[in-house]
């Protein structure tokens, strides 16, 4: 299954070589979880604090179903 | 045919069911779903109207009813300062389809004849008039709204980035107490962004220069300088006096700070964070939806998210943050609209997507949850491994809104 995922401001850095838009798409195996997104894409587990999937804040061991935006955040220090 | 005034008034009587003074604090005095409706000019009604009267002078009547009242089976009362002009405007009212429209004879003056309680609201100066008189315009804020946001004391974490625009559009929309902590003197590198200092007050507090540009911004507004880094041992007393703290701040020790000592006070918090061109708002108002620390119970490793001095940022991006802090504490201060309660606007302005996401409260959270752990306010520094117990900072900890 494939989920698109998107990465913001210092996660970006962990972004494939060429993703358009901040955004890849990842193939996961079916019973995926939002963690093995995180995983998948060589995040340390303690720097995305945010997930969001479908708009919703989801929690990291969440079950993927196939076909979800999920978006991962890093808490911003700047003012 | 064209008809005489004693005509449309011997109409009117027919069309409207009028009220002496004693029914209509009957009727309110029972608790009905009535809307008072005040058709005298602005100058009348200043001086003086029942108490929880919406003003709404004859003369705008056709135009604004509608926008005020939207709701046309809603219950009217309307008055006037002798029932002749209510009793025309309650014409008019059902004329335009308001079924359930009676008119106070003897109007305002009647009223207060009779000794029962009527109220004068603040009394704005001519320059206030002018000065406010598009927030007037609105409904929503109204002179009403606009004597809260003269009331209401903002307490502003950081004159840097996020907080001078912040402190600039709430000077100018009225707030009438407007309290700066920062430590921080003003510096040439702060100017990029920084919009509430100018090139003549590099070495100057940032307060002082704070201080300086709002008040000549709007004489109205009091600001309160506190020169000092917010600390455990200061936050809550600096707190107690004010309504609502934002949050501008720079580092993660004191979002953590400002986020407990909202909570357990009770006051909320309207927070902004950026980097580089991203940013994030949200307001956490403790008991209503999720706190900073439900979001992120801990914090990240020291350098996985680095400040603006670190990673840069683009001067406009505090401005676009900042300005939604501002306009939330409006809305809180007002009590109007929808505030980013439980939700978080989150701003990628080089793609320019502006995405909210819906936010919810941890029942395990450590400081507002159902069973908290964390009730007093606890060494920041230490929490973000900034340092190690009983040991001097390892890190110099970055300056509030540097």
């Amino acid at each position: 299954m494939q989920v698109h995922v998107k990465l913001h401001a210092s996660l970006r850095k962990y972004l494939p070589a060429g993703a358009l838009d901040d955004t890849v798409v990842l193939e996961l195996p079916p019973g995926a979880r939002v963690g093995d997104v995180v995983a998948a894409l060589g995040i340390p587990t303690n720097h995305a604090k945010i997930a969001v999937v479908n708009g919703q804040q989801s929690d990291f061991d969440a079950v993927l179903q196939g076909g979800e935006q999920v978006s991962l955040f890093p808490p911003l220090a700047g003012g | 045919m064209a008809k005489t005034f004693r005509e449309l008034m011997e109409e009117a009587k027919r069309l409207v069911p009028e009220w002496d003074v004693d029914r209509v604090r009957q009727e309110l005095e029972r608790g009905g779903d009535w809307l008072l409706l005040d058709v005298r000019e602005k100058d009348e009604y200043r001086e003086g109207h029942l108490p929880g009267a919406v003003s709404l002078p004859r003369g705008f009547l056709e135009l604004r009813i509608e926008q005020v009242v939207p709701d046309k089976s809603k219950p009217i009362i309307a008055y006037c300062a002798g029932g002749t002009r209510s009793l025309l405007a309650a014409k008019q009212l059902r004329e335009m389809g308001y079924e359930n429209v009676v008119s106070m004879a003897g109007g305002f003056t009647a009223w207060k004849n009779k000794g029962f309680a009527w109220r004068q609201d603040r009394q704005f100066t001519p320059e206030q008039l002018t000065r406010y008189s598009r927030h007037f315009l609105l409904p929503e804020v109204g002179e009403e709204g606009q004597a809260k946001l003269l009331d209401a004391k903002v307490l502003l974490i950081g004159a840097g980035g996020l907080g001078s625009p912040t402190a600039f559009y709430l000077a100018a929309a009225g707030v009438g107490t407007i309290g700066i902590v920062d430590h921080d003197v003003v510096d040439l590198s702060n100017l990029q962004r920084q919009i509430l200092h100018t090139n003549d007050r590099i070495g100057m507090p940032k307060v002082e220069s704070a201080r300086m540009t709002l008040q000549a911004l709007n004489p109205d507004v009091k600001v309160i300088g506190y020169q000092e880094r917010l600390s455990s041992e200061n936050a809550l007393r600096l707190f107690a006096d004010y309504d609502v703290i934002v949050d501008g701040c720079d580092n993660f020790p004191t979002r953590y700070l400002v986020n407990d000592a909202c909570v357990m006070l009770g006051k909320p918090n309207v927070h902004g964070s950026i980097f580089q061109f991203e940013g994030q708002a949200a307001v956490f108002y403790p008991k209503k939806g999720p706190c900073y620390r439900c979001l992120f119970p801990e914090p990240p490793p020291p350098g996985a998210a680095p400040s603006c001095a670190e990673a840069g940022v683009l001067g406009v991006l505090p401005g676009l943050i900042g300005c939604v802090q501002a306009l939330e504490t409006i809305k809180l201060i007002l009590g109007v609209g929808r505030p980013l309660v439980g939700r978080m606007a989150y701003f990628d302005t080089l793609n320019m997507e502006v995405r909210i996401h819906k936010l919810r409260r941890d029942p395990k959270c450590p400081v507002c949850g159902e069973q908290p752990t964390i009730t007093e306010l606890i060494d920041y520094e230490e929490f973000c491994g900034l340092r190690t117990p009983g040991h001097a900072p390892a890190i110099q900890p970055a300056a509030a809104a540097r």
